[in-house]
């Protein structure tokens, strides 16, 4: 069954379905809420919230609706409520930065969580909307049609935040990295190394 | 194709769902061959995949999900029970009211002056109604008349009209209320009011539109469905609906309307369905009604 069919079947009163779709998007939207809170704890709220909203307004779910993007836009909303309550973190606890565990040894793995915690840093000093953008296009690998439709924006003016919303976020590690003696300091060596992977731009 | 059309379309480049966060997407040739021979802009391509590579290292640690869905099952649960307990938050509230706590308080009201005389008429009035229209009811059914008792029809009339009166005095007095909860009482009574006078539509219209407290906006919207026939009535809704600030007295009034089926409301439904600033659920509904409507 489909997010929509669900969705339309909460609407019309089986709000026991409502439990599908917690389970197929409380994960999503904890990643996306904790990421661009930056506090994990009023992530678990928000995702609550967010499904008390869905309740509360399920009558507005429109038949042509795109679940995804309007779980989302709940969800920014309930964001935007958070932050109106309270300052968003700026820093997250060093804890909270997770690189994957396989692949490079010991030493080398030291220096790249130390450079994953930079970068976690610099996205959190990126401003919300930015933050969120690529939240939304590199996590969720949101599309940007969909993307566009979130934000009420056209598709082009998303390319160029998500183009701007990177180089902002490169010169915000590379800064953090210059004042760091471990770091490697190569403009163009610091993420293919950690990747391992081909840069299939070129 | 210059630099710049490249750039902006490098991004396209960006989305894809390889593992590690590779950069998925073929290239178009067009931009490859534009890569191929501007260092510049090769330049950027590496850096913003790069960049976007290295996100992918970032991982974000999985929530505690069977607490989540703990909370979640708990939520729904006393949803379901609320929801099968009582239909809609303001039919509740103004339910609760005219059941249980008006009475719990009613001492506490009386003590109040217009009010409490207002009261005290409606019993008296009440009561000879009462007996009047039972008396008349009695003297039909078995042919005879009391002398004691007012059975004519214009007597009947009459007591029915000040009963009316008094339950409207009872009604606009509460209305103007310091206590929110008084006004919210204000507007149950319009309830009990059997033909009310164009006062009491006009009141309810009144504090629709200007009374600070949210739950009585509501419950004058519940009210005036009662009166959805009358013009004024669905004038004043509609001008409500154009100034109203509060999302949920918003979507009470949207319902309003589309329940009545009013077109003229659809120039407001419009603008608050493309209005960015307002609540969202306020566009979605208002875009709902406006399926509806036209």
């Amino acid at each position: 069954m489909t997010d929509e069919a669900l969705m339309l079947a909460v609407r019309d009163g089986q709000v026991g379905r409502l439990g599908q779709l917690f389970e197929r998007y409380h994960m999503a939207l904890f990643d996306f809420l904790a990421r661009t809170t930056g506090d994990r704890a009023a992530a678990e709220d928000l995702v609550q919230d967010v499904f008390v909203r869905i309740l509360k307004y399920r009558q507005t779910y429109r038949n042509d609706s795109r679940f995804e993007t309007w779980v989302f836009r709940i969800a920014r909303n309930a964001r935007a409520d958070y932050f109106k309550s309270q300052r968003a973190t700026e820093q997250l606890p060093e804890g909270e930065c997770d690189v994957p565990a396989s692949g490079p040894g010991p030493a080398q793995q030291l220096e790249l969580d130390q450079d994953a915690r930079r970068l976690r840093r610099a996205l959190m000093q990126l401003s919300e909307d930015k933050r969120e953008l690529l939240v939304l296009a590199r996590y969720r690998q949101m599309k940007y049609e969909h993307i566009a439709a979130l934000l009420h924006v056209d598709q082009g003016v998303v390319k160029v935040r998500v183009h701007r919303a990177l180089k902002e976020l490169r010169a915000l590690f590379l800064k953090a990295a210059d004042g760091d003696p471990k770091t490697v300091s190569g403009d163009t060596e610091w993420i293919a190394k950690r990747s391992g992977t081909d840069l299939r731009i070129v | 194709m210059d630099c710049e059309e490249i750039r902006n379309r490098l991004a396209d480049c960006l989305i894809g769902d390889g593992p590690g966060g590779g950069v998925a997407r073929a290239v178009p040739d067009d931009v490859q061959q534009h890569l191929a021979t501007c260092a510049a802009c090769r330049e950027e391509a590496e850096s913003l995949a790069q960049t976007w590579t290295a996100l992918g290292t970032v991982a974000s640690p999985p929530p505690d999900s069977a607490a989540m869905r703990q909370r979640f099952d708990a939520m729904l649960d006393a949803y379901t029970e609320d929801q099968r307990a009582q239909p809609t938050a303001w039919t509740r509230r103004a339910t609760r009211w005219l059941r249980g706590e008006a009475r719990a308080s009613w001492s506490r009201w009386e003590a109040r002056a217009v009010p409490a005389a207002a009261a005290v008429l409606l019993l008296v009035t009440g009561g000879l109604a009462g007996g009047a229209l039972a008396g008349g009811v009695l003297a039909g059914r078995f042919g005879r008349h009391d002398a004691g008792a007012p059975s004519t029809s214009a007597e009947i009339a009459e007591l029915r009209r000040e009963l009316r009166d008094t339950q409207q005095l009872v009604m606009l007095s509460l209305l103007q209320h310091a206590s929110a909860s008084e006004r919210l009482r204000g507007v149950g009574w319009s309830h009990a009011i059997e033909e009310p006078g164009p006062e009491v539509v006009s009141a309810l219209l009144d504090s629709l539109t200007h009374d600070p407290n949210v739950n009585v906006r509501l419950g004058c919207v519940d009210a005036l469905m009662r009166f959805s026939a009358r013009p004024d009535v669905r004038q004043g809704v509609v001008r409500a609906l154009n100034e109203s600030t509060s999302p949920i007295i918003q979507i009470a009034l949207i319902d309003f309307v589309i329940e009545v089926g009013e077109k003229e409301s659809v120039a407001a439904l419009r603008r608050l369905s493309t209005d960015a600033t307002l609540n969202e659920a306020v566009r979605e509904r208002a875009k709902w009604g406006l399926q509806h409507l036209l």
